[in-house]
């Protein structure tokens, strides 16, 4: 594979990749840092790289280890400083105005989910994946995604309702 | 779409039973200013998933990073195959060097012990013939030598008699007695013509 060929094939899946480790690193620069890895990975295989049916889902793959390795990296090394630094964290990406307040509010549920179910929102209602490609990135079955699909999205929309009452009573 | 058809959706969206279409079809309904109240409050959930699509990517300066990259990782890569390069020609060599040096080596050794004939006992009779004639001329140049080697022996028995010069010299002792009596004669010749 030539560097023409990486340019136009490869490098446009970049948002997609970032957004996925966003998601999960909920770090931009983390995110950032971890998708240019990804992108060095794939062109030390570039020879191999025309084999793999979907050349996306194999770097989707290698963007969701790479983020996990970081998180328990991360995790591993919080726990034996013992410094809880949770004040850097990107969870309020959108201005305060009305409309992005809600929008913040969504983020911040979604951000709450387990990491399974975090991945496959990601995967499914952003990045529109069907589910083969995703149990393909997940290795997960149909039925486990379509099972932690729903409850991800019935838990934001629970919190948001529950929301909504709140703001309903105390008006 | 009328809000029932919308609330069928959002029934099969909820379960995880929508497809990709009729999720962009809820995504879309939502976008829109005008919802029915009721519906209100699932706005931002949809809103949101528009949103983050648009307004999170990788700018062009991020392309660049990863050219530069792979521009380096490139380098890096041709002075290693060019270096493997040169470890194989250079092995190459002295895998040739060794096969060609032994070659060489055998060669000059059974060279030295190559057979030259096709019959055996021609080989034996030739070989006999050859010691035959090489130790006839060995015998024939020796007579002369073993010749002269007799007439010297005899020339030295010959020199052997040197030894009876010693009894003829002994026998030539006796002529000093004759010395001393011409003396004596002398003396009485002169004593004679005294007188």
């Amino acid at each position: 594979m030539t560097v023409e060929e990486f340019k136009s094939e490869v490098l446009p899946i970049k948002n997609k990749l970032f957004r996925f480790a966003k998601r999960l690193l909920n770090s931009t620069e983390d995110a950032e840092d971890t998708v240019q890895e990804v992108f060095i990975r794939l062109w030390s295989k570039k020879e191999k790289l025309t084999e793999y049916r979907s050349i996306e889902a194999f770097a989707m793959v290698i963007t969701k280890n790479l983020c996990l390795d970081k998180l328990k990296s991360t995790k591993h090394k919080t726990s034996e400083l013992t410094v809880v630094n949770e004040t850097i964290n990107e969870s309020t990406p959108y201005d305060h105005t009305e409309i992005t307040d809600t929008l913040n509010k969504v983020h911040k549920i979604i951000d709450e989910l387990p990491e399974q179910q975090r991945m496959i929102i990601q995967l499914r209602d952003i990045e529109g994946c069907d589910f083969d490609e995703i149990a393909e990135i997940l290795s997960l079955s149909l039925n486990t995604i379509r099972v932690n699909l729903s409850r991800a999205r019935k838990k934001v929309r629970d919190v948001l309702i529950k929301a909504q009452n709140y703001e309903f009573s105390t008006n | 779409m009328n809000s029932q058809q919308i609330e069928k959706l959002l029934e099969k969206y909820f379960n995880g039973d929508t497809s990709l279409d009729e999720e962009k079809q809820l995504r879309e309904f939502f976008a829109k200013d005008i919802i029915p109240k009721h519906l209100l409050s699932l706005k931002p959930q949809f809103e949101y998933f528009s949103e983050e699509k648009r307004k999170n990517f990788l700018n062009d300066s991020f392309d660049e990073k990863i050219l530069e990259n792979i521009e380096k990782e490139k380098i890096i890569s041709i002075k290693r195959k060019r270096r493997n390069y040169i470890y194989i020609i250079s092995g190459v060599a002295a895998g040739i060097l060794i096969i060609v040096s032994l070659f060489i080596q055998l060669n000059s050794v059974t060279n030295k012990f190559e057979n030259t004939f096709n019959d055996p006992q021609l080989a034996y009779a030739e070989t006999q013939k050859a010691l035959l004639f090489v130790s006839q001329k060995l015998n024939i140049g020796i007579q002369p030598v073993s010749q002269a080697a007799t007439r010297f022996d005899e020339g030295v028995g010959e020199l052997s008699k040197i030894s009876n010069i010693n009894t003829s010299i002994n026998e030539l002792n006796k002529l000093s007695k004759f010395y001393k009596y011409q003396q004596i004669i002398i003396n009485l010749s002169a004593r004679t013509t005294d007188n």
